[in-house]
């Protein structure tokens, strides 16, 4: 285990070294956008470890993993081929916005 | 010629308004046709005051969805500013407020009819069977025009959200 975690470990770093901008420097879009990075660098990693039905606890968290990232991808791909008001231009949501005293769709 | 506005755009907004309405219990629908009928000149004149009152524009579409449902056409001549002539003289009472429609979509070709409706939503209303897209007229008996950047900005937002956009 801690021989096949090792190589990746090191290209994490390789791809996720320090940001241009200090973490303090950075807005909560950035904050966000680079945590986003490394979860993504991070599972990529995980799922790209051998696969060993030995080692049950790998296998669990590669299959959360990947079981995770596929329900993602089908939400994606619904939301993508929904219609315009399901993607929240609906008659309930200016409703909404209007009785909240936004007054804006 | 169509337009992706009354091809797609129209049908969802008044299949969503009919969804909300069977939500509700379809509370309109002990009324006599007359009485519906009477309630919608009210109810279009009520937003016509105020079109940003949402209680006003929803009773509008409320009142529109029981209209599809049962397939009958509202009266909308008596709510909409017609077109100057003779034969309109009558209907058109310039002492009252209307909708005035200022942009006219391509229509359907016959057999694909939208409903003779009035949907409102804040300061839009749109009659999907003429493919009119109106405002309500103000005490100048013209549309209301925005008086700021911000109201400017606003008015188009939600004429975006009414296309689609």
């Amino acid at each position: 285990m801690t021989e096949r975690s090792k190589p990746a470990s090191q290209t994490a770093l390789a791809e996720t070294a320090a940001p241009a901008v200090p973490w303090a420097d950075m807005s909560k879009g950035e904050r966000m956008a680079y945590n986003a990075d490394l979860a993504l660098n991070f599972t990529r990693q995980l799922l790209e470890l051998p696969f060993d039905p030995e080692n049950l606890r790998l296998l669990a968290h590669q299959k959360d993993a990947a079981l995770s990232i596929l329900s993602q991808q089908i939400r994606i791909e619904s939301e993508q081929l929904r219609e315009p008001r399901a993607r929240g231009q609906s008659v309930q949501a200016f409703y909404r916005r209007y009785e909240d005293g936004k007054s804006e769709p | 010629m169509t337009s992706p506005f009354l091809e797609r755009r129209v049908p969802q907004l008044v299949d969503e308004i009919i969804e909300l309405y069977r939500a509700e219990g379809r509370p309109l629908a002990s009324h006599t046709d007359e009485d519906l009928d009477a309630r919608f000149v009210e109810c279009v004149e009520a937003y016509i005051a105020d079109p940003r009152d949402p209680a006003r524009f929803r009773a509008v579409n409320t009142t529109a969805a029981e209209y599809v449902l049962r397939r009958r056409a509202a009266p909308v001549a008596k709510v909409v500013r017609l077109k100057r002539g003779a034969e309109h003289e009558a209907l058109n009472q310039p002492q009252r407020r209307k909708l005035s429609v200022f942009l006219d979509v391509p229509s359907l070709p016959s057999g694909q009819d939208l409903p003779m409706v009035v949907l409102a939503f804040g300061q839009f209303a749109v009659i999907p069977a003429i493919g009119a897209i109106a405002q309500p007229e103000g005490s100048n008996g013209k549309p209301q025009r925005p008086d700021s950047k911000a109201s400017e900005e606003q008015l188009q937002r939600e004429f975006n959200w009414l296309i689609g956009l």
